[in-house]
C-alpha cells in the first residue's frame, strides 16, 4: 500500500515539475519572458528619462518665466526694429540699398519683401503687399499667377 | 490507479487560470517593445486575478512615461521582494518628480538585483542628485503642493500624499538652508 503512495506522489510530482510541463505553462513563461524584458529594457532607462525632460517640476514655472522673457525680448526687438525704420523713413541712417530700391528694401525694391510692414508718406501703416497691389499666391495685377496651381495642367 | 489519479489532480491542481494567456501576450508584447498592448493585457490579466500582472502593468506605464499611473498600479505590490519591480517602481517616482520616494526605494534596493541592476541604481541615484533642487524655489514647493491638492481632489489620496510629503521636505530644507525654523506643510503618513 505504501509503495502505491510512493509512486504516485512521484509520478505527481513529474507531472508537475517535468521541463515539458513548465514549458507549456504560459504564466510560467511569461514571467521568464518578462524577467528578461524588464531587464533589458531598463538599462539606460534613468539616462534617457533624464535627457527627455527639462527640469524638475519647477520647469512649469521655470517655463513660464522662460516664455516671459523671450516675449520680452521679441518685443524689445520689435521696438528696436521700429526705431531703426523710423530712422530710415527720416533719412538718418537711411543705407544706399534702401535708396536705391534693392531687394530687401521697403519701396521700390525687387519685390522680394513681402508683407514688410512700413508707412507711407501721411504716417499710414502699409505693408510690401499693398504698395505692390498683390499677395504671394494670389493672382498677380494683369490675370498672372504666381504659382501656376494643380488647375494648370 | 492511484498514480493516474494523482497525475489528474496534479495537472487540475497545475493548470493555468483564466488570464494566464493575457499575460502571456502581455509579456510579449512587453519584450517587443508594444508596451501599450501589454499594458491591455496586463489589466485584463490582473482583473482576471493573475499574480503579478499588475505590477507589469506598472512596468508598462514607466516604458509609457505615465508615470503616476504607473504609481496607482504598483500600489499593492509588495515592497522589498523584486529588485527589478522596486527599480521600475523607483523610476516611476523619478518620473513623477517624487525623489524622495524614488531615492527611497533605490536605497532599499542595494546589491539584491546583480550587477546590471546595481549600475542602473547608481546611474538613476546621480540623476536624482542632479535634478533634485538643491535651494528649492517656493513655486518649487507650490507645485508640489497644488499636485497634491488636485489629486486629492480626483481621489487619489497615496498618490497626493506623496507630493504633499515631498513638498513638505523640500520646505524644510528651504527653510534650513535660509535658516529659519519654518518646518513646511505637514505630511501625511502614506506611502505610494
Amino acid at each position: 500500500m505504501s509503495r502505491r503512495i510512493a509512486v504516485a506522489l512521484f509520478a505527481a510530482s513529474l507531472a508537475l515539475w517535468s521541463p515539458r510541463a513548465r514549458a507549456d505553462d504560459p504564466v510560467q513563461e511569461a514571467h521568464a519572458i518578462m524577467r528578461r524584458a524588464m531587464l533589458d529594457r531598463a538599462m539606460g532607462t534613468a539616462r534617457t528619462m533624464a535627457g527627455d525632460r527639462e527640469m524638475a517640476p519647477a520647469s512649469a514655472a521655470a517655463r513660464q518665466q522662460l516664455d516671459r522673457m523671450r516675449r520680452a525680448e521679441a518685443e524689445r526687438a520689435a521696438h528696436q526694429r521700429a526705431l531703426e525704420h523710423g530712422a530710415r523713413r527720416s533719412g538718418a541712417g537711411r543705407t544706399e540699398r534702401d535708396a536705391r530700391g534693392a531687394p530687401g528694401g521697403m519701396h521700390g525694391g525687387g519685390g522680394d519683401s513681402w508683407g514688410a510692414d512700413c508707412q507711407d508718406a501721411a504716417g499710414n501703416s502699409r505693408t510690401k503687399d499693398m504698395h505692390d497691389g498683390g499677395m504671394p499666391g494670389h493672382p498677380m495685377p494683369g490675370g498672372m499667377k504666381a504659382s501656376p496651381g494643380p488647375s494648370g495642367r | 490507479m492511484n498514480a493516474a489519479v494523482a497525475i489528474l489532480l496534479a495537472s487540475t491542481l497545475s493548470a493555468p487560470g483564466p488570464g494566464a494567456e493575457h499575460l502571456l501576450a502581455g509579456a510579449r508584447h512587453f519584450r517587443d517593445g508594444r508596451y501599450g498592448e501589454a499594458l491591455v493585457e496586463f489589466r485584463v490579466a490582473a482583473a482576471l486575478g493573475e499574480e503579478g500582472a499588475r505590477a507589469y502593468a506598472g512596468a508598462s506605464l514607466v516604458k509609457l512615461e505615465r508615470f503616476e499611473e504607473a504609481l496607482d498600479a504598483f500600489e499593492g505590490v509588495p515592497r522589498g521582494q523584486d529588485a527589478l519591480l522596486d527599480y521600475y517602481r523607483a523610476l516611476a517616482c523619478f518620473g513623477a518628480h517624487l525623489y524622495s520616494c524614488a531615492e527611497d526605494i533605490l536605497a532599499g534596493i542595494g546589491d539584491r538585483g546583480g550587477p546590471r541592476i546595481a549600475a542602473e541604481v547608481a546611474s538613476l541615484r546621480r540623476e536624482i542628485a542632479a535634478q533634485r533642487p538643491r535651494a528649492p524655489a517656493a513655486d518649487v514647493i507650490a507645485w508640489y503642493t497644488g499636485r497634491c491638492t488636485a489629486l486629492r481632489e480626483k481621489n487619489r489620496p497615496l498618490l497626493a500624499s506623496a507630493y504633499c510629503r515631498e513638498g513638505a521636505d523640500l520646505a524644510a530644507r528651504r527653510a534650513k538652508l535660509s535658516g529659519t525654523a519654518k518646518p513646511g506643510p505637514a505630511a501625511p503618513a502614506e506611502r505610494p
